[in-house]
């Protein structure tokens, strides 16, 4: 019996050879840029959602996205900059429908997780307060607010990130943090 | 009154790095309820920072790296997104150019005879079906006579699948290498054998008694190889 198989005669074996190269290269650059920006993520995230697992399940969500895209993200500060602001905006849709969600559902219904040590050091009323007065201010200046608190970002470094320039970057600070002290005074 | 005109000043001091300058400063040192106000408000940035800092010093959980891995591992290949839309935009506009000018760039001319057939076409050929293939748009006369000029696109993307025994797939891929690299002789074996009388020379099916097919993924095609060679010993 004869046996025969079908190719596509385009291809050589060298061609997919080729091929499989580049796939495991681009799946070891996604590796290095998740273990640079992973916790980035995180921290983005949370800062919008002062809890930690919702946080974690929008860095994920994030991080996916960017892998699904990342033919066009192999560029590291690009990389970077489009994951914090995608992370931002899915965070901030997972708080406007958690928000939604609360008002439907009682709150014993819905299950509360087990806070972490940051949360409960977050949960001071001080927190509570600085929590409340960050969600009354506008999306731009949140950010900058976020992603200049982490540790190591100069504002040289987020205005980077978030493709503005330096000038604006400490404007939009400026006034984002009086705003928030007008808040808690 | 005359403190209250210094608040503002105090305040701004205390959000940003300007330093005071020299008459609010000898306000300050005059006033002690003003002092009281400068350090409340630079408490209350302060306490602003920390509380900001604290929050932003969070760690995810050990696992939430390996779960991003495990997730990504059961993720496709990633590949250039499209949006769909934009697909169909670009698709319509260009319909509506060519309608436009098409008539103008000769689309529509009819194109001077030559002595034979041409079939342009840069894939695999395979008899009449490599000049059939040329669906993809372009200006066809389906009547294929002598003396008329037939155009196929090329279709570059186009990769057809073909029945091959393992042992000649090199021979075959070099085959189709050196049809590319030779476009006239591709052309040549691609344009179907037009008789004497104008009809087309006809090709028999092939006839291949018991054929066993099977679709060879990449992993499996030198261990194929390996288990061919050693039937064949």
């Amino acid at each position: 019996m004869q046996e025969v198989a079908l190719i596509r005669p385009g291809r050589t074996a060298e061609t997919e050879l080729a091929l499989e190269r580049e796939k495991s290269a681009l799946r070891r650059e996604f590796e290095e840029r998740l273990e640079e920006c992973g916790t980035l993520a995180f921290r983005v995230a949370r800062g919008v959602l002062h809890n930690g697992p919702d946080a974690e399940d929008v860095a994920q969500e994030a991080l996916l996205q960017a892998f699904r895209r990342f033919e066009h993200l192999r560029d590291r500060s690009r990389f970077r900059a489009w994951l914090v602001r995608t992370t931002f905006r899915l965070a901030l849709d997972q708080a406007r429908s958690a928000r939604r969600r609360e008002q439907r559902e009682t709150l014993w219904a819905v299950g509360v997780p087990k806070p972490t040590a940051e949360d409960l050091a977050a949960s001071s009323e001080f927190g509570r307060r600085l929590a409340q007065a960050m969600e009354s201010l506008p999306e731009k200046s949140r950010l900058v607010l976020l992603l200049s608190s982490i540790d190591g970002h100069s504002l040289e470094e987020v205005a980077e990130l978030l493709h503005v320039p330096v000038g604006t970057v400490k404007s939009r600070l400026h006034s984002a943090r009086k705003r928030l002290a007008e808040k808690l005074r | 009154m005359r403190c209250e005109k210094y608040r503002d000043a105090l305040r701004e001091a205390a959000a940003g790095p300007e330093d005071l300058n020299d008459r609010i400063r000898q306000h300050i040192a005059e006033c002690s309820g003003c002092r009281a106000t400068l350090r409340e408000e630079q408490t209350l940035f302060a306490m602003i920072d920390v509380g900001l800092r604290a929050r932003m010093i969070a760690q995810p959980c050990a696992g939430f790296l390996a779960d991003v891995r495990a997730q990504v591992l059961q993720e496709p290949e990633p590949r250039s997104v499209t949006n769909p839309m934009w697909a169909l935009a670009a698709v319509s506009a260009m319909v509506a150019v060519l309608a436009i000018a098409g008539p103008w760039v000769g689309l529509r001319k009819k194109p001077a005879a030559t002595t034979g057939p041409t079939v342009s076409t840069n894939y695999m050929p395979s008899g009449p079906k490599a000049v059939e293939a040329g669906s993809a748009g372009a200006v066809r006369d389906r009547s294929l006579k002598p003396g008329r000029r037939h155009v196929v696109v090329r279709n570059a993307d186009r990769e057809p699948e073909v029945l091959v025994p393992p042992d000649e797939r090199e021979a075959l891929a070099k085959f189709v290498t050196h049809l590319r690299q030779r476009d006239e002789v591709a052309q040549a074996i691609a344009t179907p054998q037009v008789n004497e009388d104008g009809k087309f020379s006809e090709i028999r099916p092939v006839e291949i008694a018991r054929l066993r097919v099977k679709l060879l993924a990449w992993e499996t095609w030198n261990d194929e190889d390996d288990r061919h060679d050693e039937e064949e010993r």
